[in-house]
């Protein structure tokens, strides 16, 4: 998913409003894509390439320009106005987007250093297993 | 005969195999449907499309790897305009390997209605008694102790709603020893919930049983009348995708557990079972509202959903709800807030002061709710469900219920789960509110996490797929034993309805083709 990498980076700040490790994120990135399956993956990638699109900027915010290009107010503005759209096609690639930035970034073990979640809990000693 | 589970590594070589009886799907209905067959001489293979894991496997207890091993399409299954998520299990032992235990019995109401609108004989109450005793035995069905085991998300469920002067209940669930760690959706590290692979998958390999774990049934092959193999492929366990590798499984019965969406697809896909196959589908719609409190709540502890609220289960000619609380780690609170910028940030790391309560919406009761539709195109599986008037009316009210429950707990502010922005409420009388938001496919976060109907029972094989005993109309010898055959919602979590219709067909199937007669496969 490398050449769709840019749009992932800045489609998470915008949605999540958190911090980016790029490195990080690539890493996660790459891994998804060993977990989706190949249509999961043509829809993600079709996904971010039209939130990336100039076309959808111009009906979004009025700006013609590419969603990587455009200032933090007015990617929050396009991303806002896809979650709101009457069309409902644009409210599944808000919704879409939203659950693949957020599982990303959330699943990820390391967050949990971050004060909201302690991580797991301890593991008593374990009982026979079942196989 | 010798018993046990078996992959590609050992299985893999075969390209024809013949057994008495295929059972496709190892959850509660194909897991008991293969204790029975077992028990009663059969020669019986279960085949389970996803891993075969143990407690040790799980023992990280990540949500990353729960999701990804355990759950359909690694837990991003949907409906077809992704409003819907629909979270259904996929590894041996089905969803009663990630459920959150929680095994209660039919609603009366339930089983009147299979009989009174859909025609379903033999079904009753006191038909089904004895097999949720043997049932509930099998699996240690057990109260939760009040005081240590009732979890901190659904204690102030509890004190909210009876200061409320609501109803309120422990839910029964089935465990041994369970020490309470609240990782259930990510299959237990400490073998206390006891999954269908520790109960009747166990029995059925004691019997002989061959689960072969890793193996999709990819077509069931019939001529006049009688179903006679499944075309089976082995599957990448990383991305799921099926490997060239094939093999052809010839047997005297089949029967389809593979859960509801799973085996209607797997008729359509086989062009069996005639027109109805897929419809009605239902999905229990979850609608939620979380709520922050200034005291930590740490949502993620503890038992999970051990406290419910049914006394608007039925509420007549409206769609009725049951309250329940799901467990919150940061993974399902990321993805099912879906909240845009700052707003989902500040929400998310209020983590460990929130409270989640959600509601069941009972769909499938009334006569103008055509349910969902599961369908097999080009582009693969398709779930289709329209969100209705009745369902709005209903989701409205559960919100307003649970935000007032909320409130009523001490909350200091409640949040619904619409897209892009919360409602969000200050105080009781702001509920109003709720009813002004927007309502519809992607307006408002929903889950599903029990899926049923879609091979309808009935007597009318123009409007149902199966006999009341399970049997494909049109059949001798294909049978479906799993959610799908539920002509309506349940209105409760759907776990031991499932392990007691399918083995009370599974008994059924026994008694009429097994006693006194000879197997007819070659041992």
């Amino acid at each position: 998913m490398n050449d769709v990498f840019p749009i992932v980076v800045a489609c998470s700040r915008a949605m999540l409003a958190v911090p980016i490790d790029e490195e990080i994120l690539r890493e996660r990135v790459n891994d998804a894509h060993g977990v989706l399956d190949e249509t999961q993956r043509r829809a993600v990638r079709r996904g971010l390439r039209v939130l990336e699109s100039r076309v959808l900027g111009l009906w979004t915010t009025g700006w013609p320009e590419r969603f990587t290009r455009a200032s933090d107010a007015r990617r929050t503005r396009r991303l806002r106005a896809l979650g709101r759209s009457r069309v409902a096609r644009l409210r599944v690639l808000y919704v879409a987007l939203h659950r693949f930035c957020a599982a990303l970034y959330y699943a990820d073990p390391r967050r949990h250093r971050e004060g909201f979640y302690p991580g797991p809990p301890t593991l008593p000693g374990t009982r026979e297993s079942a196989s | 005969m010798t018993g046990g589970v078996h992959t590609e590594a050992t299985r893999g070589d075969r390209r024809e195999a013949r057994f008495d009886v295929v059972v496709v799907g190892s959850g509660p209905g194909g897991s008991i449907a293969a204790a029975h067959l077992a028990a009663a001489g059969a020669r019986v293979v279960v085949l389970e499309e996803g891993g075969h894991f143990v407690a040790r496997d799980f023992e990280d207890m990540l949500e990353e790897r729960g999701y990804r091993d355990l759950y359909q399409d690694a837990g991003a299954r949907a409906t077809d305009d992704r409003s819907i998520v629909l979270f259904q299990g996929r590894s041996v032992g089905g969803g009663s390997t990630v459920n959150w235990m929680t095994s209660l019995r039919t609603p009366e109401r339930t089983l009147r209605a299979w009989r009174d609108v859909h025609g379903v004989e033999g079904l009753s109450n006191d038909d089904l008694a004895p097999y949720f005793v043997s049932i509930e035995r099998r699996l240690n069905v057990h109260l939760p102790d009040p005081v240590q085991d009732v979890d901190p998300n659904a204690r102030l469920l509890l004190e909210g709603a009876r200061a409320l002067g609501l109803e309120t209940g422990l839910l029964p669930r089935n465990a041994i020893d369970c020490t309470n760690l609240g990782v259930c959706g990510m299959g237990c590290p400490i073998d206390a919930k006891q999954t269908a692979l520790h109960t009747y998958l166990r029995d059925a390999m004691a019997h002989g049983a061959e689960v072969w774990a890793g193996c999709r049934a990819v077509e069931v092959h019939a001529t006049k009348g009688r179903a006679h193999a499944v075309r089976a492929a082995w599957v990448n366990p990383r991305d799921r995708t099926a490997s060239s590798r094939q093999v052809l499984l010839h047997a005297t019965w089949i029967v389809l557990a593979g859960s509801a969406i799973n085996t209607p697809r797997l008729l359509l896909h086989s062009r069996l079972g005639g027109p109805c196959v897929g419809k009605r589908t239902f999905l229990h719609p979850v609608v939620a509202t979380a709520a922050t409190f200034e005291q930590e709540v740490r949502p993620w502890e503890g038992a999970p959903q051990s406290v419910g609220v049914f006394q608007f289960m039925d509420r007549g000619d409206r769609m009725g709800y049951v309250l329940e609380t799901p467990p919150i780690h940061p993974m399902l609170a990321g993805v099912g807030m879906p909240f845009l910028g700052a707003s989902h940030r500040a929400w998310v790391e209020r983590l460990p002061h929130l409270q989640v309560n959600g509601a069941l919406l009972v769909d499938g009761f009334h006569r103008d709710e055509p349910g969902g539709h599961v369908r097999v195109g080009r582009q693969g599986l398709a779930v289709r469900y329209t969100f209705h008037e009745r369902l709005r009316e209903a989701a409205i009210s559960a919100m307003e219920l649970m935000a007032r429950i909320q409130f009523a707990a001490g909350a200091q502010r409640v949040a619904t789960l619409h897209t892009v922005e919360p409602v969000t409420l200050e105080r009781p009388e702001d509920v109003w509110k709720i009813a002004k938001a927007p309502f519809g496919p992607n307006r408002l976060a929903v889950f599903s996490a029990h899926q049923l109907g879609g091979c309808a029972m009935g007597p009318d094989p123009t409007r149902s797929v199966v006999d009341a005993r399970g049997k494909v109309h049109g059949f001798e010898n294909l049978y479906v034993m799993d959610a799908s055959v539920f002509p309506t919602g349940l209105g409760v979590n759907p776990m031991l309805t499932i392990y007691a219709v399918s083995s009370l067909f599974a008994r059924d199937l026994v008694e009429r083709e097994f006693v006194g007669r000879a197997l007819r496969s070659s041992k």
